[in-house]
């Protein structure tokens, strides 16, 4: 298993809409000036769908991020409207992964509008499952939570009752169905539900026992008092990282491992230099104890501003000298998500634009990156990088709620369900990369 | 507090919906903090506190990193000192510039000058602390000299320049660089702002662009 999805950014603010050729030159005439934007976006489907629109419509369009314009192009007008409405995170995503399987997209249509709130919040998985149900208890599980509950349990019990092992790890026996039904139920509350199925057909596990020694940690968990969502997020720093070795993939030594990184990630989440803190300070004025002391206190919150402000005043970034601490990094103990392949050479290609590479990345729901970026790739020279980069399993994954599933036990690294493969890698120093480009810093 | 109870603290702070919604792992730990009250905050930077100065190496690389995202408040300042003399590390070092380093007692100040000046491996990183803490010594100041005056790669350079602008000791480091390559002038004058392009040309008196 893993995320359908690269992270996506925070739903705060829209994503600038692509550069439109000849911007500008259409003066005050909104009506030239709205063809002209239509005629500079590149998706077939979005520059189609946007000619149809009029009045505030077009404003709504403007304000959608990229990927969501190519969502908007590709789903029945009569969805249309609903969608403006919907946050960028995590609503419109969910309609862009559901673009990508044409059957869920058609079920999610035709629902009754109230009911789709919650088909949205179910995972890929779950989607898959609903569409043989009858419409009616489709209706019915998507307005009651305690169905919604109990149906996850019993999906969860039809996986488990195949699998002696896990039958065994648990302590549950089919024979006896309801106390079995009751212990997988304990198990299966919330949001740990569908992951609890995630975990007991995951086959990526280096060692394939951690697959049962996690289930019988998560149940330990819920035995002692807590809650089965909680008990997964308690036992997430023991079981990231196990994933089998990417190495055992034939291409390993000739796959570049490369990431996209938000600078405004690096100044927020690491340590800048002293240096370049001392200048962000200058830059906005607050050189003075009193602004070190708030910046310490709200970094977070000033960062984008002080940032903005001392690349206005003639500062060029360079992440290596300004943020030599940074990290990159997954929380707590857990790995970061790297590409495994991608066209090296179209990224580091001068002639691709940084928009394409916002595309390339699939990155275009995070706002972060509009800081400006840099690809980083990490050098095959590393002696002991081969015993670092994993494929995902479901505890790499666990906080993503839109995953696909990878049946295939014998891989050595996930995929996107945009196709493309991907591995997880422990926090990184920044230091241990090589720069293949910056964009916009 | 054990290491694995202040893991489980500082995780506690994380809410699902900021963790969807971030590529970087430490932004919902940080979006946690900032929603938290004034005791959760403490209590955070206790947690931290268990990992760096008792967790093992990757608890305390965690803990550190931690606090690069939430800096630690100025109270802070003698314990994180005090830990660096015994066992340093660079993010600790670049914890205390700034205002950690400020707020050092004066006692604690002093402990730290002395390991800087008894130990010249780690003095470049360590100087943007020393420069900022109270009372910095003239031997200090000697030492920050010899080291701007020694520096011939740009990083190193940068990292002082930090450290001057710390302790308001703008114009000895520039005075310390007049004689650089001006290919080493030039490759710092790429990192600054026009305005510190401007001071750093004015201080050091024109050069070539390599």
């Amino acid at each position: 298993m893993t995320p359908a999805h690269a992270p996506p950014g925070p739903t705060t603010g829209p994503t600038p809409t692509p550069a439109p050729s000849g911007a500008g030159a259409a003066g005050s005439d909104p009506e030239a000036e709205w063809r002209s934007f239509v005629a500079g976006i590149a998706d077939p489907g979005a520059k189609a769908a946007a000619g149809t629109l009029t009045g505030g419509d077009r404003e709504k369009f403007k304000a959608l991020n990229p990927a969501s314009q190519r969502t908007f192009g590709a789903i029945s007008p009569a969805l249309r409207p609903e969608f403006f409405t919907l946050a960028p995170w995590p609503d419109q995503n969910a309609v862009t992964v559901m673009v990508a399987n044409p059957t869920h997209l058609a079920q999610y249509a035709g629902l009754n509008p109230a009911h789709r709130p919650a088909y949205r919040a179910l995972t890929p998985d779950e989607r898959g499952d609903m569409v043989p149900i009858a419409s009616t208890y489709v209706a019915q599980l998507l307005t009651d939570p305690n169905a919604l509950a109990e149906w996850r349990t019993w999906r969860n019990v039809a996986v488990i009752k195949e699998d002696p092992t896990v039958c065994a790890a648990l302590g549950v026996n089919p024979d006896d169905p309801l106390k079995f039904a009751e212990e997988v139920g304990k198990l299966s509350s919330g949001k740990a539900g569908e992951r609890l199925r995630r975990l007991v057909t995951e086959t990526g596990f280096e060692v394939p026992t951690h697959r049962e020694d996690s289930l019988k940690d998560v149940q330990t968990r819920v035995k002692g008092g807590a809650d089965a969502w909680q008990a997964m997020r308690d036992a997430t720093d023991t079981w990231v990282l196990k994933g089998k070795l990417t190495k055992g993939d034939g291409a390993f030594p000739t796959v570049p491992l490369m990431k996209a990184v938000p600078y405004i990630n690096m100044i927020k989440y690491s340590d800048p230099s002293p240096a370049f803190v001392t200048d962000l300070l200058k830059a906005n004025g607050k050189d003075d104890a009193a602004g070190r002391a708030d910046w310490a206190a709200h970094k977070g919150d000033r960062a984008e501003a002080y940032f903005t402000e001392w690349k206005k005043k003639g500062g060029v970034f360079n992440p290596q000298v300004h943020t030599p601490a940074a990290t990159i990094q997954g929380r707590g103990a857990a790995g970061a998500y790297w590409m495994y392949g991608g066209d090296k050479a179209v990224l580091v290609d001068p002639a691709t634009s940084g928009q394409d590479i916002v595309q390339l990345c699939a990155i275009e729901e995070s706002p972060e990156y509009n800081h400006g970026f840099c690809i980083v790739e990490l050098p095959k020279s590393d002696p002991g990088l081969d015993g670092k980069v994993r494929r995902p399993t479901m505890w790499d994954g666990i906080t993503f709620d839109q995953f696909a599933a990878i049946d295939d036990p014998s891989k050595c690294y996930g995929v996107t369900s945009g196709g493309a493969p991907e591995v997880v890698i422990a926090p990184t120093n920044l230091s241990a990369c090589t720069i293949l480009r910056k964009i916009n810093g | 507090m054990t290491p694995s109870e202040a893991r489980k603290r500082l995780r506690d702070l994380e809410s699902d919906e900021s963790y969807s919604k971030h590529s970087d792992g430490l932004a919902p730990l940080a979006d946690g903090y900032a929603a938290a009250d004034a005791g959760a905050q403490a209590a955070a930077h206790e947690a931290v506190w268990a990992l760096v100065s008792s967790g093992d190496a990757e608890e305390r690389a965690y803990g550190e990193r931690v606090w690069g995202a939430i800096p630690p408040p100025a109270s802070f300042a003698d314990r994180v000192a005090d830990l660096y003399v015994k066992a340093p590390s660079e993010r600790l070092a670049q914890l205390l510039a700034g205002h950690l380093g400020a707020s050092l007692s004066e006692a604690a100040a002093e402990r730290l000058m002395d390991y800087f000046l008894a130990h010249p491996g780690e003095q470049v990183k360590l100087a943007p602390a020393v420069l900022a803490a109270p009372g910095t010594t003239p031997e200090v100041l000697a030492a920050f000299e010899q080291l701007v005056r020694d520096a011939n790669d740009v990083m190193t350079l940068y990292e002082l320049y930090g450290a001057a602008g710390l302790g308001h000791e703008e114009q000895r480091f520039y005075a310390a660089c007049r004689g650089k390559a001006p290919a080493l002038l030039s490759e710092l004058e790429d990192l600054l702002m026009t305005s510190a392009k401007q001071e750093l040309r004015a201080a050091v008196g024109d050069f070539p662009r390599a």
